[in-house]
């Protein structure tokens, strides 16, 4: 038997306790992207007030020359979740 | 596949954070020490693992069972050591063996001076030595399965790996 195989899987190392199920619990927190997010009340009215905004954009626009270069860049201006509930409050057959 | 990562995918399918939860108490061990074996110290092995369960987490949509759940979780996680190292490189001693003595913390277990002798004759190896031995030896991952994770081919990985043992065997007598 070589030193190699009575040193065996022995290694000089030790875990803390509770690091791994605290890595666990780190990552279950990340969120993946794309995923729906439950909103609070606060979220509502953030969105609220962007699609308010964008509303009033589309309005204030619409009879402009070019009337989607602003209105695309308010709409970009928006993070994807609020872009996201923007498309699906917004009647667009009757603006 | 075998039972238990099919029963993890079939969990991430209904229900991504159980799914996540599973997978993550499947591999978070073994995975963190492969990765502690590498790095050495143990807040560089939790960062990197944190990370390479991030990115899993992330991407677990687009796992296309092209290998073995294992196989993916174990690469994502080698890249994220060897990223990390990467971005030590330039305070990390030339001479391997010595990174286990620069980089060992609180987390090291002095006392058992072969296992600290060990650690040093797997440190002092090329990367993909290392890589091969510690997959083979404490891991006990086929030559086939070590090949997809490090990106070698199945006879390099075996070669390494054979190397690596020769060398290790001989760094041991000659550090007796």
């Amino acid at each position: 038997m070589t030193e190699l195989e009575k040193i065996g899987k022995k290694m000089p190392y030790t875990l803390p306790e509770g690091s791994l199920e605290a890595l666990q619990q780190r990552v279950l927190a990340t969120r993946r992207p794309g995923r729906p997010v439950r909103r609070g009340w606060w979220g509502w009215a953030l969105a609220g007030a962007a699609a308010l905004a964008l509303l009033f954009t589309l309005h204030t626009t619409v009879f402009t020359p070019d009337p989607y270069e602003e209105l695309l860049a308010a709409f970009d201006a928006l993070d994807s979740e609020d872009q996201a509930f923007v498309l699906e409050c917004i009647d667009f057959e009757n603006l | 596949m075998n039972d238990r990562d099919e029963r993890i995918l079939e969990a991430l399918r209904e229900d991504e954070s159980r799914g996540m939860a599973l997978l993550m108490e499947a591999y978070a061990e073994p995975v963190y020490w492969h990765v502690r074996r590498l790095v050495v110290r143990h807040e560089d092995a939790q960062d990197a693992v944190q990370e390479a369960f991030i990115r899993i987490y992330k991407s677990i949509g687009r796992f296309r069972r092209e290998s073995a759940l294992s196989t993916w979780v174990y690469r994502i996680a080698t890249h994220e050591a060897l990223r990390l190292l990467e971005k030590r490189r330039e305070s990390l001693p030339l001479d391997g063996s010595g990174i286990f003595e620069q980089q060992a913390d609180f987390w090291t277990d002095w006392a058992d001076k072969d296992a600290v002798r060990l650690q040093k004759a797997i440190l002092s190896l090329p990367r993909k030595q290392q890589l091969a031995f510690n997959l083979r030896w404490y891991d006990e991952l086929g030559y086939e399965q070590i090949a997809r994770i490090t990106g070698m081919s199945t006879g390099s990985a075996k070669a390494n790996y054979h190397f690596a043992k020769e060398k290790i065997i001989q760094y041991i007598k000659d550090h007796d």
